[in-house]
């Protein structure tokens, strides 16, 4: 496991963009219900994603070339551990996410006699296998599918322009501004791209805030307008249907091109090995900045057995997903990794300075 | 070794995910259904069905009856799966629903069985969101049942004639989300195309779009004639071309409407809603019956245009005053523009809003511009 590659801030982000495409493309009904506009949601998940990479922003700022990780260990390795614990959930929990997603994909899209189980299993172990060849692969593979998973979505949208009904949309009410709150902060909180940043540090060159603008920003738009097309279009069939954006890209057409369903199929399926390659990736490594580096891939063998677990527990029928989904356990473990530790370590860094400068003063 | 780990895993996972299975279905063993017509049965079967469906292979089967290209077959159940699923039994096939192109709805389909038929539909992910939905004016077996002199599947000539009488502005093309959408909307009405098996002139029957099918939670209103529903397509602001045969100076005169936008603008007067409609027109003068090769250049268009203007104001008067004064229907969505422009009076007046909307006054202004 190499842990010295390095990639580009484009690949690096690429990759980020592509998991939060998959995020939206895989947008579950359940997500989206109750009666604040899905619309109002996402401008909120796009503020409350501004506001929480604030911390992250701070952290690069300071120091671009070491990741949270080392840097919490620095401080203390008691709180480097604790660090390195929590983080190894969150990756665990949203690559159970991504894997739960893609397994209810194919189980209701793609109808087949097939054994789905084996399908989840063989997408995480074809990801542990490109997450052990390392993040180099993935940030060129990211590179390479960004433009036409971009250029597919552009597709979809342009084409649905003529079914766009601006009645759908209804105002917002500020007798449901908590419940548009409640989910705009889900939608960021779900997806959690903002907390590998921190911990990637180390494997991306040159890395600078404006990139972690820029991703934060463009996911915004991407939720926005997806929210956007999806009410306009469909309106409240959209939460009819397990999956809206696949539902909404069926009545695209355009000229004889009709039903571009396949289309989204496609892009789930290179956005979530790409998403479940990157999790595991960083699960090796915090573990190995937790309990040492080995030679073998023990610690993604670990990770596939964890996730291949957690994803058919907690998939194995909807209504357990979508308890796991809408817990407090998403909401805490973002806030925690996303504004509380990257403050704790900036907080512990200051302190530290100021107690050598005391020691040395002294 | 690392090569051939990827090969076998990119082979095994294709075969997971793709139909190379011993139990898979090959496609010409799914019966492709094309259309479903949906009738009220009597007894114990709420429901029946006639499922249209290509024909793939000769079929012998007692229940099915094949013209040219397609076989139906009836099915009844109590819900619209249950009759559904009962052609498993019939024919030993899996059925294909991403083929089907219209649901027909026969008369006898009214109240909350309407929507209740739709909801096999909106919730199957293989069912196409973007099926037409539309009425027959009697039995929709009838109509699915319609043989073409050509050998044409009915359900395919079903969505042309829907998809070419929506281009000429006489028939609406309600697809199936949208009527899911409408009808989670308080006291909005839907409209669907109104079939008819009918004669041309030449004694040859067609399937026909005659009208405009609407839809209320209290059941069906008095239905839209063809220049109605230009009108209604006029108002909401759907109509694509259309034609108007109008009296200019006691001369008969045909315009082909080539483009029609809407505004709609919503207030409160006088604790009442009240509209601003404004409806934008371009068309072109195609016929004039005063000698038999007038010049166009010297006829009088801006008389033509305003009483091609005042045809259509007429027109959608007596059908804005019918539907929601008479009918108290509101297949405008009118009540979703208030909602979006005055919401506080939305809300007041959502507790009873057709009759709020029946007392509701509009300003229409209709201009026609003609080009050539």
């Amino acid at each position: 496991m190499e842990t010295k590659a390095k990639i580009t801030p484009f690949q690096f982000y690429s990759m980020l963009y592509l998991c939060r495409i998959f995020s939206l493309a895989a947008f579950m009904s359940f997500e989206g219900e109750g009666s604040a506009g899905l619309v109002s949601r996402g401008i909120i998940s796009g503020i409350y994603l501004i506001i929480t990479s604030v911390p992250t922003i701070l952290l690069i700022k300071k120091d671009n070339q070491s990741s949270v990780l080392t840097r919490a260990t620095r401080i203390s390795p008691l709180f480097g551990k604790i660090v390195c614990v929590i983080y190894l959930f969150d990756f665990l929990v949203y690559g159970i996410i991504t894997a739960g997603r893609f397994n209810f994909l194919v189980s209701a899209v793609m109808p087949t006699q097939s054994n789905m189980v084996v399908a989840v299993l063989l997408l995480i172990a074809a990801s542990a296998y490109c997450a052990y060849r390392g993040i180099e692969g993935l940030g060129r593979a990211s590179v390479l599918f960004l433009i036409p998973v971009l250029l597919s979505f552009a597709f979809v949208f342009i084409s649905l322009f003529k079914r766009f009904d601006a009645l759908n949309f209804e105002p917002f009410q500020w007798s449901n501004a908590s419940g548009a709150v409640k989910g705009g902060i889900y939608f960021t909180s779900v997806t959690g791209e903002i907390l590998a940043v921190a911990v990637s540090v180390p494997f991306v060159k040159k890395q600078k805030s404006r990139h972690i603008i820029i991703l934060t920003v463009l996911s915004a738009v991407a939720v926005i307008a997806t929210l956007a097309m999806l009410t306009g279009v469909l309106g409240n069939f959209s939460l009819t249907r397990l999956f809206g954006v696949y539902t909404l890209s069926s009545v695209a057409e355009w000229g004889l091109a009709e039903r571009a369903d396949a289309v989204i199929i496609c892009i789930w399926m290179v956005c979530a090995v790409i998403k479940l390659s990157f999790l595991l990736f960083l699960w090796d490594y915090t573990l190995s900045c937790l309990v040492g580096k080995v030679k073998t891939a023990l610690y993604l063998t670990l990770g596939v057995f964890a996730a291949a677990a957690g994803t058919l527990t907690l998939s194995s029928e909807i209504t357990v997903f979508e308890d796991f989904l809408l817990s407090p356990v998403v909401y805490a473990i973002y806030i925690v990794t996303a504004v509380v530790l990257p403050v704790s370590v900036l907080a512990g860094e200051k302190i530290s300075k100021k107690t050598q400068k005391r020691k040395w003063a002294s | 070794m690392k090569i051939k780990a990827v090969i076998s895993l990119l082979l095994m996972l294709s075969l997971c995910l793709s139909s190379c299975s011993y139990n898979e279905t090959e496609l010409k063993n799914r019966l492709i259904i094309e259309g479903i017509g949906i009738d009220c049965g009597s007894g114990e079967d709420i429901y029946i069905l006639t499922v249209q469906t290509l024909l793939t292979v000769q079929s012998e089967d007692s229940e099915s009856s094949a013209e040219g290209s397609a076989v139906n077959y009836t099915v009844s159940g109590n819900t619209v799966d249950e009759a559904l699923s009962s052609l498993r039994e019939i024919t030993g096939k899996n059925p294909l629903y991403s083929q089907n192109r219209v649901i027909v709805m026969g008369s006898d389909v009214t109240g909350g069985k309407f929507t209740d038929a739709l909801d096999f539909f909106a919730k199957n992910s293989e069912s196409r969101a973007d099926v037409y939905v539309a009425a027959a004016s009697g039995k929709a077996a009838d109509i699915l049942a319609f043989s073409d002199e050509n050998g044409e599947i009915t359900s395919e000539l079903i969505e042309q004639a829907i998809e070419e009488g929506h281009k000429n502005s006489f028939s609406v093309d309600t697809e199936l989300y949208n009527i899911v959408n409408l009808n989670s909307e308080k006291n909005t009405a839907f409209t669907i195309p109104l079939l008819e098996i009918s004669e041309d002139g030449s004694g040859s029957k067609r399937v026909k779009v005659t009208g405009t099918y609407v839809y209320t939670e209290n059941g069906n209103t008095d239905n839209l004639s063809k220049d109605e529903t230009m009108f209604f397509l006029m108002v909401t602001g759907n109509a694509e071309k259309g034609t108007v045969s109008i009296t200019s100076d006691g001369i008969s005169a045909g315009l082909d409407i080539t483009k029609c936008s809407s505004k709609i603008k919503v207030k409160t007067a006088d604790g009442k809603p009240y509209f601003e409609i404004t409806v934008k027109c371009t068309a072109n003068v195609t016929e004039y019956e005063d000698s038999i090769f007038t010049d166009y250049t010297k006829l009088n268009t801006d008389k033509i245009a305003e009483d091609a203007a005042n045809y259509i104001r007429d027109g959608i008067n007596e059908l804005l005053t019918r539907q929601l004064k008479e009918e108290k229907c509101d297949i405008f969505r009118f009540g979703k523009y208030l909602m979006r422009e005055d919401f506080e009076a939305y809300i007041s007046f959502s507790e009873n809003q057709s009759e709020a909307l029946a007392e509701a006054a509009w300003d229409l202004n209709v201009s026609v511009k003609i080009k050539n």
